[in-house]
């Protein structure tokens, strides 16, 4: 934290009103966040004002996104993030997979947390994550996993069991 | 270039030899002689590539560092060596005076 | 708000209400704090994800926070994205319209004050609410462009084309004109405000944004786009197509018109060609600043274009008409200043090349025809001639020219033509004229290597040797040099002259890097038969028994040469002297020993001697040559002879004697009783020993007097070998050309033999073709049988 500059902090808010300050260096992997104080030119002011009310997202979640933000935001840029590149779930570094060893809920709300602030690391891998628990699990299995309800009618899945019978083995 | 002294007269010789020259109105002192050699051929000219037999023969021209010698035969005729070498393959006479070709000698 | 939850669908009518609120403070440029624009930015986006939550909600509790795009509803989004786009689109609308109500009576800079601050507004505004937007970009309308629908585009790129579409659309004529207005009051010498031209061209190359390929530029805001240089490079090229075609296209006429007129009044009012050029070379700097300072510097290789046919191209006539007066005057700054502009267009050279080539060509026949009527055939004299038009012209083609490949050639031509055929070679006797130029060269050379009092030190030697060869190239008959120079040559080793060996060999290694080795293979003949005649001529002395050495009773020096490679010395028959005869004989008897099938012949004429007086008053030593030493000695028996006796006595032929006598008593050794005029000499004259002679010096050089040796008819010589060597030479081509090449059609031949031959003379066509025939006649080559042009070696 010596350039004051380049390391100034941003206040952000959660949901239920607890602060955090953030190196403005790490919040740049946010795009919401990064857009709102170019956008507003508070990159060019001394003090950045009140805290940036995140509205969507919880201190719980907050504070694990910036953690990951904290830790990957010396990345180098991705050179190609272009969707049609093909996307792998094997590529999930130590450190992610560490990170990400936590509850379902405490997941989805990090998925719902990386799309609200735009976050594009942080969305893949814990998408990737989700993936790599359905794969190789069966209907049944993964309506236990994810604790899903079965509502389809015993006809119903004969017929879809039809439709798809080319994916099967 | 120069050329090297061959200084004859040793102080012996001139006791002996300058002294009734001693006063004539010229001495000879030095001498610094040019000469020019040339094969001992009767027609300078190779018959065969009407090339000065002191140059080298035509094909060895083309070439840099040829050993291009002069070859006489029995009939005093005289050619190029290569020249020479080349033509008896297909006739062993010599081309100027249709006798056998016998070397006699070669240029050395 | 102010809940994550989700869970309840937002109102339609209330989002909107609040956003079109967000929207007004964005374009009214009212502050919106971080909070507001957190709200408006949530506010999209639980718009957004409500749809999806709505459509599964009744299957999916667990996951009811998780948006799924892929498997969206796709009517439900579609719909309710599509109403938030339209109603977006329809406010930007508004506004511009709005905007350009309030323009529409402006005009001139007024108009460009509005417009570019407008611009400005519009883009920062467009910029938040592309942020406040920025869901809606990511999902609904990135989705919408994956599926191919045309006529959506980015939140960002929907507000440019809606400003491109009402504002630029409808007063671009008048934009544009007040643009090329102020940029005429700048060429006029005005200040004026750059920052609305810079802001109008900003404007027109990000309205360039290809509609086509909106994905890609939509994403990168400005902010985003700072991060990757490359591919935004190749999205500013795309978009200047607004540029080019509604700014370039008139800007370029408008300077077309301009600096037309401006070069027509110039070259009407001045005419003076250097203020023109410098005017213009200002005038191509100041576009080309215009275009770094506030046009888009793709503009710059047109612009320069424009002005160029303009300024430059369409007045080459006037540069061509006046390139020759500066050379004329040496206006080498001129010059360099005209042969940069010129070299700006297409063809803009091709003359002053000509030009070029016709002055320096008449610059040196003048030089050579001020020379020619006083000491022109002092070949120092000539050859500086020379080197000074060169040297001249070779600077300016370096300085002014840049060393243009065209130029140098210019320079070339001339000086071949200048240098071969000129006043002074015009001097020459008509079958001498065309080898005239490589004798005084020769000449000159041997002046340079001879042993004399005012020798160059090493390095002026070099550099005038090196100047030598810049000459010699241009010299068409190398060989007839080559024939000077070695008659120059071997006097110099026969006589001991040469000033060094060293810079001997290196003068032939330029002549051989210049010609190749055969060019010089005689020289390093005669380098070589020296040397070879050192080591005999030490074994000889070796050989010598003390008998025989006191026989010859005297120093002798001798040098064997080969016949071949050395000029053609004259032999006379003479009665030597005793001792001269025995060291002969001696010598001879070595070297048959040594040798099989040579002959040697002595060269009276190239052999020199000393000689010691005793007969005046003082002793002295006469240098002479052998003729002279013969007839002197024979004064040692008697004091006086007729001329017959002397004839008589050393067996020289009768022209001869009275040559060698007229020396002798022009160095008043001998006097004679009539006066000798001329080679008829009566035989009864009677020549004696001049008692008197007296001389400051002891040592005397009589040889001097005899050598005066007529040029002319050296030079006679010369010629009618180098016509019987060309054959030899050119015989030796073909031969070599077809023993490499086995075979080869009679052009090429031709082609090739004069290609080969062209460093040492230019072969004459008729000559080259007795030469074939003459291969084919000792069958070295044949006439194929199937082709009649085609001929084949025979090995």
């Amino acid at each position: 934290m010596t350039d004051a500059a380049q390391e100034r902090s941003i206040k952000l808010l959660s949901s239920d009103n607890e602060t955090f300050q953030v190196p403005r260096n790490v919040i740049r992997l946010s795009n919401t966040i990064n857009t709102l104080l170019q956008d507003l030119g508070l990159d060019d002011e001394e003090d950045a004002g009140d805290a940036i009310p995140v509205q969507n997202v919880t201190s719980t979640i907050l504070k694990k996104v910036i953690a990951w933000c904290q830790h990957h935001h010396e990345d180098p840029v991705a050179a190609d993030d272009s969707d049609s590149r093909e996307k792998r779930t094997d590529d999930i570094s130590s450190w992610d997979v560490e990170f990400l060893k936590v509850d379902q809920g405490t997941l989805f709300e990090l998925i719902l947390a990386a799309n609200y602030l735009d976050i594009k690391g942080l969305l893949d891998v814990s998408c990737k994550t989700v993936a790599n628990m359905i794969k190789g699990k069966s209907p049944e299995e993964i309506r236990r996993t994810f604790n899903i309800k079965n509502d389809f009618t015993p006809e119903e899945e004969e017929q879809i069991r039809k439709e798809n019978a080319w994916c099967e083995d | 270039m120069s050329t090297t002294d061959v200084t004859v007269t040793s102080e012996d010789s001139q006791k002996k030899t300058a002294n009734p020259t001693e006063n004539r109105p010229f001495v000879l002192k030095k001498w610094n002689a040019l000469a020019i050699w040339a094969w001992d051929v009767e027609c300078d000219t190779c018959a065969i590539c009407r090339v000065h037999l002191m140059e080298e023969c035509l094909r060895c021209q083309s070439e840099p560092n040829a050993d291009c010698f002069v070859v006489w035969g029995d009939c005093n005729h005289s050619f190029h060596h290569c020249c020479m070498s080349q033509w008896i393959r297909q006739n062993n006479r010599c081309p100027l005076c249709q006798q056998d070709w016998v070397v006699q000698r070669t240029g050395k | 708000m102010g809940t994550p939850s989700t869970s309840r669908k937002p109102d339609a009518v209330q989002v909107w209400n609040d956003l079109s609120n967000g929207l007004n403070s964005a374009y009214n440029r009212e502050h919106i704090s971080s909070q507001d624009y957190m709200q408006l930015y949530s506010s999209v986006y639980n718009y957004c994800t409500s749809i999806t939550l709505g459509a599964n909600s009744t299957r999916r509790p667990e996951t009811r926070n998780v948006p799924t795009p892929g498997r969206a509803n796709q009517e439900d989004t579609s719909f309710m994205g599509h109403e938030l786009y339209q109603k977006l689109k329809n406010y930007v609308t508004d506004y511009v319209l709005k905007v350009r109500e309030r323009g529409v009576d402006l005009t001139g800079e007024s108009l460009l004050s509005f417009y570019t601050t407008e611009w400005e507004n519009f883009r920062f505004s467009s910029r938040v609410m592309n942020g406040i937007f920025a869901y809606l970009n990511r999902h609904w309308i990135k989705r919408e462009l994956d599926e191919g629908h045309e006529d959506i585009y980015m939140i960002y790129t929907l507000a440019l084309m809606i400003w491109k579409e009402h504002m630029f659309g409808g007063m671009k004529d008048k934009v544009i004109d007040a643009v090329l207005e102020l940029i005429k009051k700048e060429r006029n010498g005005d200040i004026i405000r750059t920052a609305y031209i810079s802001g109008v061209v900003e404007c027109l190359v990000e309205l360039g944004i290809d509609e086509y390929d909106a994905a890609e530029s939509a994403g990168a805001t400005a902010a985003s786009a700072a991060q990757n240089g490359a591919p935004r490079r190749n999205a500013d090229r795309a978009k200047l197509s607004v540029y080019k075609t509604e700014f370039e296209k008139r800007f370029l006429e408008a300077t077309h018109d301009f600096y037309k007129l401006e070069s027509a009044n110039f070259l009407q009012e001045e005419g003076n060609i250097t203020e023109y050029m410098l005017k213009v070379e200002k005038r191509l700097q100041e576009e080309d600043n215009r275009c770094q300072l506030y046009l888009n510097s793709a503009t710059s290789a047109p612009l320069a274009a424009c002005c160029e046919e303009v300024l430059i191209a369409s007045r080459l006539e006037v540069f061509q008409n006046e390139f020759g007066g500066l050379l004329e005057k040496n206006r080498d700054e001129d010059l360099a200043r005209m042969f940069k502009l010129c070299d700006r267009v297409a063809n803009g050279l091709d003359q002053l090349r000509i030009g070029l080539e016709k002055h320096i060509t008449k610059e040196g026949h003048e030089a050579l025809a001020r020379i020619a009527d006083g000491n022109a055939m002092d070949p120092r004299v000539y050859v500086n001639t020379l080197l000074e038009v060169h040297q001249r012209y070779l600077k300016l083609v370096q300085q002014a020219f840049g060393n243009d490949p065209g130029f140098m050639q210019a320079l070339d031509k001339a000086a071949t033509s200048f240098m071969n055929k000129n006043e002074v070679t015009k001097k020459a006797p008509a079958s001498q004229q065309n080898s005239k130029s490589a004798e005084l060269l020769a000449r000159y050379c041997d002046q340079l290597l001879k042993k004399s009092s005012k020798m160059p030190d090493e390095n002026e030697l070099e550099e005038l040797l090196n100047k030598i060869m810049i000459i010699f190239k241009y010299i068409d008959d190398k060989d007839v040099f080559s024939k000077h120079y070695t008659k120059f040559f071997s006097k110099r080793l026969i006589n001991e002259m040469s000033a060094s060996d060293e810079a001997e060999a290196n003068f032939i290694q330029k002549l051989k890097s210049s010609c190749g080795y055969e060019y010089t293979s005689r020289l390093s003949k005669m380098v070589n038969d020296t040397q070879v005649s050192k080591d005999l001529a030490s074994e000889f002395k070796e050989s010598l028994s003390g008998d025989k050495k006191s026989k010859m009773g005297l120093e002798f020096n001798i040098l064997v040469l080969s016949s071949g490679s050395w000029p053609q010395f004259p032999t006379a028959t003479l009665n030597l002297p005793n001792r001269l005869s025995s060291s002969i004989e001696y010598f001879a008897e070595f070297y048959n020993a040594k040798f099989n099938g040579r002959r040697l012949t002595w060269v009276y004429s190239q052999s020199r001697g000393e000689l010691t007086t005793h007969c005046f008053s003082k002793k002295y030593v006469f240098t002479s040559t052998t003729a002279q030493m013969a007839m002197l000695l024979l004064f040692n028996e008697q004091d006086s002879y007729t001329v017959g006796q002397l004839i008589e006595a050393t067996a020289l032929d009768s022209k001869s004697v009275p040559q060698i006598v007229a020396s002798l008593i022009k160095n008043d050794v001998l006097k004679s009783d009539k006066e000798i005029t001329g080679e008829e000499v009566s035989p009864d004259t009677v020549i004696s020993l001049n008692q008197e002679y007296s001389n400051k010096k002891v040592r005397v050089d009589l040889s001097k007097m005899t050598i005066k040796q007529d040029t002319n008819r050296e030079n006679e010589v010369v010629q009618k070998n180098v016509e019987e060597d060309r054959k030899n030479v050119i015989s030796a081509c073909i031969v070599r050309i077809m023993k490499t090449r086995k075979e080869l059609k009679h052009q090429a031949l031709m082609t090739e033999v004069i290609q080969q031959l062209s460093n040492r003379f230019k072969p004459k066509i008729d000559m080259i073709k007795r030469s074939i025939g003459s291969m084919i006649e000792k069958e070295y080559i044949a006439r194929s049988k199937d082709q009649n042009d085609l001929y084949v070696y025979i090995s």
